[in-house]
């Protein structure tokens, strides 16, 4: 009996033992587990683009695979201020943890959708699973997100209004409604289809105002450029454009001879200059544009720049943006270069060089230029 | 047979000369040759009817690109939204056509581009057991066959100057270990060979600074299995695959869309014409063999089969000896609009794709060509399809569709 009870004993003394064996494994597990899903998030948050980055990144996103669907939303949230390198990663773990958890997290998911201080890039990955194969879902979804931070989201949004505006048949309220989805969007193609569809309703819009385009300048030129020779060359009037010290009845010795300071206002609605018409077709040739603005307090800038033509920008003396490039391609926004404007006046120099290709493609001598904040939205200084 | 599949099969690696005739691992599938010699696909098709398509599947964006085909898996690349920035890896059961998985992420390089063309625009690679997804915005992605990332690179952060706003289309090429991609643009040009299972880049060479769409080849000769062929506007240079180490150069302007293509010893270039170039093992030096400006590729890849070459331009096709150049014939595509893909030969049967979506199928004889077949998709397509035992995987503007015997 008393081995019995001494048995019993021994028993229940090894079963605790286990218990406590595997509890303390099992949260030494969850430690562990914690542990390295927190680092592997936290290093994934932060990698640059750069082999070093690459190499921090590949055993961390490894570790990140081996957690479960329960821990997608701690994924998703992370995307929030994290490197663009580190969003990918971390949307496409999370991408795969959403195919183990299928449709269990779908509530919380909502909730993520809907709170707009998540990542943009991270809620619209949510919209997509959500709203997969469910297009009145997804419309649904999207009807109130026309003026999302989410610049996607917004995308997709104003998309699907105006699928929904051209079926509007009463003109005054089709009006209504594209010129509330133009105030809205800041995606270019979207913006000029929007105003292309207002123009035919007979309701011009000012693309100029709503994009930020700079339309009215000074301009000098010709500089040589013969054989694409001078991209790097400091003329006079660029030491003095970067100087400060430019006088806009200063005369210049440029490529045809001596050479003064013009006024321009383009009324292109996409705020192109057409340099090429200004002067002549010239080939082999470089032309100063010039303009400065007021701003009351400093602020956070975009430049973005179109333009077919190699070209250099510069904003209060500091060179911002360099693209030696020619003839390939000419995009509202191609170029996005980061500014910072001060109180007071502001000064923007670009310089704009042609080559001399032949083809009938290479004629084209023209740019245009926004000042916008981040998300696009116009930046208008006296 | 002067060019032997056989010797063809006894220098690829293994990847490559797999007798499993289901793969199909990158542009212009083993070797890059266009061929798979076993698969007869269907000659007849019809979108409209169904005639012969196994299955048609919508995909989340578009892309200039075509699909891959590996361990069953049916993979194509997309770019959709707002600047086509949202690019897309989908992988489809080449059985059912069932969508497997699809991963997702966001271009961080320049992603503008024609509006004919797509962000989406190079052809996927596989080594087989890893997925490399590779777009104009020069990020770089590689998968597990589960669609589980395993590195990413964006190549457009990491070198900001490497772009080109017409768009970029040249294909990644996975040899051994090393998957080599090419990037030339006005900008910083580059080729760079990275490990396959790490990422880590291993080389990194100058190109010159013009725009280029053409892909790297592999050149598989006997004793040498790790050389690729980089071809642009100015040169041709031959590279080893895992160093990066130049082997040959040669001063002579390439097409800028037309890829190369390498059979065994010979070298095939779409310049001046076509030239073909034998690798010479005493000097290591490239010889040329013949020229003919009669024989040029125009927007499509040169192709090589038994000893007979075709080209492809404004919808001629010529067909010469291997050889030596010599025509043999030509013969017309009636109303064959544009053409950008690459043609495939599943035997002696030519598939040609047109942008809109039309197949021609030409057997090739010896003395003429017969236009067998012409098919209509009905849908723009302008990326290389995939041959993946006895059908034909062709990724148009929006959809992936098998073409297939229907049973």
């Amino acid at each position: 009996m008393i081995r019995v009870q001494n048995s019993k004993c021994t028993r229940l003394l090894l079963v605790a033992h286990i218990a406590a064996a595997i509890s303390w494994t099992c949260s030494h597990a969850r430690l562990v587990h914690a542990n390295d899903f927190s680092q592997a998030i936290a290093r994934l948050r932060t990698i640059a683009p750069s082999d070093d980055g690459n190499r921090q990144a590949v055993p961390a996103v490894a570790s990140l695979q081996q957690a479960s669907g329960a821990d997608l939303i701690p994924v998703l949230a992370a995307m929030k201020d994290a490197t663009p390198v580190g969003r990918n990663y971390l949307a496409m773990v999370a991408n795969s943890l959403y195919r183990k958890s299928g449709a269990a997290l779908n509530s919380q998911l909502d909730e993520f959708l809907q709170n707009t201080n998540n990542d943009g890039e991270a809620r619209y990955m949510v919209l997509q699973w959500l709203t997969a194969n469910d297009v009145t879902k997804r419309s649904s979804k999207l009807a109130s997100m026309t003026e999302d931070p989410s610049l996607e989201l917004r995308f997709a949004a104003i998309e699907l209004a105006l699928t929904r505006a051209e079926n509007i048949s009463d003109k005054a309220v089709k009006t209504t409604e594209l010129t509330s989805l133009f105030n809205s969007a800041r995606q270019p193609t979207q913006v000029i289809a929007i105003a292309k569809k207002l123009s035919d309703l007979g309701q011009p819009v000012d693309m100029i105002k709503h994009f930020g385009f700079v339309n009215r300048w000074n301009l000098i030129g010709p500089f040589d450029n013969i054989g694409e020779a001078h991209f790097d060359t400091v003329y006079p009037v660029e030491s003095d454009l970067i100087a400060n010290k430019s006088d806009l009845s200063a005369e210049y010795a440029g490529k045809n001879g001596p050479t003064r300071w013009i006024q321009h206002t383009t009324d292109n609605q996409e705020g192109v200059v057409n340099l090429a018409e200004l002067y002549d077709k010239e080939k082999g040739a470089i032309v100063y544009a010039f303009q400065t603005f007021e701003f009351e307090t400093a602020k956070d800038i975009e430049l973005r720049l179109g333009t077919i033509n190699a070209n250099k920008v510069w904003w209060n003396g500091e060179l911002v943006t360099s693209n030696e490039v020619y003839h390939a391609s000419m995009e509202i926004d191609q170029y996005i270069a980061i500014a910072k404007a001060k109180p007071g006046t502001n000064r923007l120099v670009l310089k704009l060089c042609q080559n001399e290709q032949t083809q009938g493609w290479a004629q084209d001598w023209k740019f245009q230029i926004r000042i916008c904040e981040a998300d696009g939205t116009a930046v208008l200084p006296k | 047979m002067r060019y032997g599949l056989g010797l063809l099969l006894s220098v690829i690696p293994l990847q490559y000369a797999s007798s499993e005739t289901s793969q199909w691992l990158q542009f212009r599938g083993p070797a890059a040759s266009s061929h798979q010699p076993q698969a007869s696909p269907p000659i007849q098709f019809d979108a409209a009817s169904g005639k012969n398509v196994s299955w048609r599947v919508d995909l989340p964006g578009r892309s200039a690109g075509g699909a891959i085909a590996v361990d069953g898996q049916v993979i194509a690349t997309s770019s959709s939204g707002m600047d086509q920035r949202r690019i897309f890896i989908t992988s489809v059961s080449a059985k059912t056509g069932e969508t497997l998985w699809e991963q997702n992420l966001v271009a961080r390089g320049r992603p503008f581009c024609h509006p004919y063309s797509a962000n989406a625009a190079p052809t996927p690679a596989s080594d087989g057991q890893l997925i490399f997804a590779f777009y104009s915005s020069n990020d770089l992605v590689a998968l597990n066959l589960k669609g589980e990332v395993v590195w990413y690179r964006s190549l457009g952060s990491e070198f900001p100057k490497s772009g080109n706003d017409t768009g970029m289309s040249s294909s990644p090429l996975v040899i051994e270990d090393t998957l080599v991609v090419q990037v030339e643009c006005q900008g910083e040009s580059f080729a760079a060979g990275l490990d396959t299972k790490s990422g880590d880049l291993l080389w990194k060479i100058e190109r010159p600074h013009q725009a280029n769409w053409s892909s790297p080849v592999p050149w598989f000769r006997e004793g040498s299995n790790n050389m690729v062929v980089l071809t642009s506007g100015v040169d041709v240079t031959v590279v080893n695959a895992r160093s990066g180490a130049k082997l040959a150069t040669l001063d002579k302007g390439a097409s800028t869309i037309s890829s190369a293509l390498a059979v065994d010893d010979q070298l095939y270039i779409a310049a001046d014409g076509m030239t073909a170039y034998q690798w010479n093992t005493t000097t290591n030096m490239l010889d040329k063999l013949w020229q003919s400006n009669k024989l040029e590729p125009g927007n499509s890849s040169p192709i090589v089969f038994g000893a007979t070459v075709v080209a492809l331009k404004g919808g001629v096709l010529t067909v010469a000896d291997a050889q030596d150049g010599s025509i043999r014939y030509k013969t017309r595509l009636p109303d064959s609009g544009s053409i950008w893909s690459t043609p495939v030969v599943c035997k002696d049967n030519l598939y040609v794709f047109t942008d809109t979506g039309r197949c021609f199928v030409v057997a090739i004889g010896e003395k003429s060509a017969e236009i067998v077949a012409t098919n209509e998709l009905g849908e723009m397509v302008l990326g290389s399809p995939a041959v993946s035992d006895d059908s034909l995987l062709v990724r148009s503007n929006t959809k992936l569709w098998k073409i297939a015997k229907s049973e």
